[in-house]
């Protein structure tokens, strides 16, 4: 389904389009508030984005020294290719180690990979930890948000979920008491995990290590009581020494949650007396992103989910309409790098306000990389009919004056005269849901000629 | 192999090289007083702050939640329990659990601690309570200054905790205690 009618359907519930508008909106501000108690903070963007670019820019030297001092730690190193390839390497640690179960805290990765289904038909039970996450899994759903998985839920429907899978009281949909049932719930998953998965927020190739930063303690819960530590990370999630850090747990949190800092943030380096860590670096296509002179920098992306919640298109259309693991602008521009035709109306899923690039802690050119991709989407033939008979007769009138001034006084004579449905019909897309503004009568140009001599 | 390919494939792949930029040290902002601050951050992030004088009033304050009939886990006394009596006890059951923290930050509140200070990586998220103690004078201003006291490479697990556990997964609506401690306290030393 296309973006603009899976948010159409989105919209259909007003009310709740509105409470899901207004909800990613207090994330904003509770970002902004900290964003304006640090003094520093463009400069924070600035390293932030260059240590970045510096890091993409030499990552095959960077990975192999991640690599031997990672192994240097005792940690076993994987490489993937692709998602099927991790799968293959995650259930065949289980397989190895004889574990049926994998209890795993979040990770956007192994969700690009749809790590979750390969598993659970080799017959592995997956259980997701992050309290959102685990709504999502419960109700079979995907997540909304890559911070805040289940934000386009109700509490309400989150009871009654309750209600049939954990046996909460009816009716009972006090965030508190909920939160209450599913830590109970968990902790029996904890108590007994054998092997545990996390994501990887930063690995660092000075020191061998990665960091994983959550608020409910999760994936520490997880993997200090499993044998054995599977962490998933993409290649782009390196970082070259230790001090970077600073600058990224400084943004990170601040950015995402509005928090000064996510209440754990932990530091793997070496595995527990008997214990094992496996980190998995994941390619998946992003090593060839890095050849894409206009887009490669989308890789800086530090999955903070900022762009989403100021998104005036993501809050009013819902993670859901945009059809893929990452949604919103950062997904926007990710997803066209993945398959052009199939996500072709993505770039397209914005109004190019800015405002994406504006809050990005790691300074990237989102809404630029947006109206690249609009041309790439062109160019491949990809552009719905519509839009291009619609461009193509737009550009001509547009590269000439004359043509321009013909058909500003065609179209005011016409919209001021003309019956609704000439106006608003199947051709129009635009004013399905907006109405045409009120037009003067006379254009500028006209107003400029009648009035320049005028004193 | 995998490996060699996708090495092959970003070194084909990279944008040409662009440089670091110089480390930054120290944070612009101005703190009136560093132990104001730190307390302020740590008290919004759900943590509860009890300044103390002397590490023989920590004990009292141990006895004391003892004498409640808590069952209270103490590793900030000189002699530090071995990992064989740590094997031995069943943590999930503990009521508190207290920890030497090695490193306040004034900016975020949060307490950094490492392996040789919990010897089991999971004393300190299985408690219901986890209790940090703090000198006061360990309080720095920002993550710059903390990461360059940290060496990562003579640990094998480190942690900033900053608060009880929490989550505003429902409605971001924030409930304290999520899957870690419910309670928090920083036991903050002169």
């Amino acid at each position: 389904m296309k973006h603009s009618q899976a948010a159409k359907v989105f919209l259909k519930n007003a009310p709740r389009t509105q409470w899901h508008d207004k909800a990613l909106w207090f994330a904003r501000e509770k970002r902004d508030i900290q964003k304006n108690q640090v003094t520093e903070w463009e400069t924070l963007r600035d390293h932030a984005s260059q240590i970045k670019e510096h890091a993409l820019s030499n990552l095959d030297d960077y990975l192999m020294e991640f690599e031997q001092n990672a192994i240097g730690n005792g940690i076993v190193v994987h490489w993937a290719s692709d998602a099927e390839e991790h799968n293959r390497i995650v259930f065949n640690i289980l397989q190895k180690a004889g574990v049926r179960k994998l209890v795993k805290s979040k990770s956007m990765l192994t969700e690009e990979c749809r790590m979750n289904p390969y598993l659970e038909n080799k017959g592995i039970e997956v259980i997701e930890s992050d309290l959102g996450e685990r709504i999502i899994q419960l109700d079979k759903q995907e997540p909304s948000h890559i911070v805040m998985p289940a934000i386009h839920m109700k509490k309400e429907e989150i009871g009654k979920l309750f209600e049939k899978e954990l046996h909460t009281e009816t009716g009972n949909n006090d965030p508190q008491y909920l939160t209450a049932a599913a830590r109970s719930h968990l902790r029996k998953h904890f108590l007994s995990a054998e092997v545990a998965l996390t994501g990887v927020n930063f690995a660092i190739a000075e020191t061998g290590g990665f960091v994983v930063c959550t608020n409910e303690g999760n994936a520490d819960m997880g993997v200090h009581h499993a044998r054995i530590h599977i962490a998933s990370m993409g290649i782009e999630k390196l970082i070259p020494k230790k001090e970077h850090l600073a600058v990224f747990i400084r943004l990170l949190a601040r950015s995402a949650t509005g928090q000064p800092i996510t209440n754990y943030t932990s530091h793997f380096q070496k595995p527990e007396k008997g214990k094992e860590i496996h980190i998995i670096l994941v390619d998946n296509g992003r090593s060839e992103h890095l050849g894409e002179e206009k887009f490669w920098r989308a890789l800086k992306c530090i999955r903070c989910g900022a762009c989403m919640n100021t998104c005036p298109v993501y809050r009013r259309s819902g993670g859901h309409s945009y059809g893929y693991t990452i949604p919103g602008p950062i997904g926007s521009i990710l997803t066209p790098k993945i398959d052009l035709k199939q996500f072709a109306d993505l770039p397209f899923a914005s109004s190019l306000c800015g405002s994406c690039s504006d809050v990005c802690p790691v300074k990237i050119d989102i809404h630029e990389q947006l109206y690249q991709w609009r041309q790439e989407v062109y160019e491949h033939g990809h552009l719905s009919w519509i839009k291009k008979t619609g461009f193509r007769v737009v550009g001509k009138i547009l590269a000439s004056p004359r043509l321009y001034g013909l058909t500003g006084t065609i179209a005011r004579f016409f919209l001021i005269y003309a019956p609704g449905f000439l106006v608003y019909n199947r051709m129009n897309t635009w004013g399905k849901s907006r109405d045409i503004p009120t037009l003067p009568r006379q254009s500028f140009q006209e107003w400029y000629k009648e009035n320049r001599n005028k004193s | 192999m995998s490996r060699e390919s996708i090495l092959k494939s970003i070194i084909a792949n990279k944008p040409a090289k662009i440089g670091l930029p110089k480390p930054i040290e120290i944070s612009n902002n101005e703190y009136r007083d560093l132990t104001e601050k730190f307390i302020d951050m740590a008290k919004s992030a759900g943590s509860e702050i009890v300044e103390i004088d002397s590490m023989e009033k920590v004990m009292e304050w141990i006895i004391r939640q003892k004498s409640d009939g808590k069952v209270v886990f103490d590793l900030t006394q000189e002699s530090v329990p071995t990992q064989q009596f740590l094997s031995i006890h069943d943590f999930s059951n503990s009521d508190i659990v207290v920890l030497r923290g090695q490193m306040g930050v004034a900016e975020n509140g949060a307490v950094w601690i490492d392996e040789h200070d919990m010897l089991i990586r999971k004393l300190p998220f299985i408690t219901s309570h986890l209790v940090l103690v703090l000198k006061k004078n360990k309080i720095l201003k920002d993550m710059h200054q903390v990461y360059n006291q940290i060496d990562l490479k003579n640990t094998g697990f480190g942690v900033f905790i900053a608060g009880p556990s929490k989550t505003a997964d429902i409605e971001q609506s924030l409930v304290i205690g999520a899957h870690g401690p419910i309670r928090h306290t920083i036991l903050l030393l002169s």
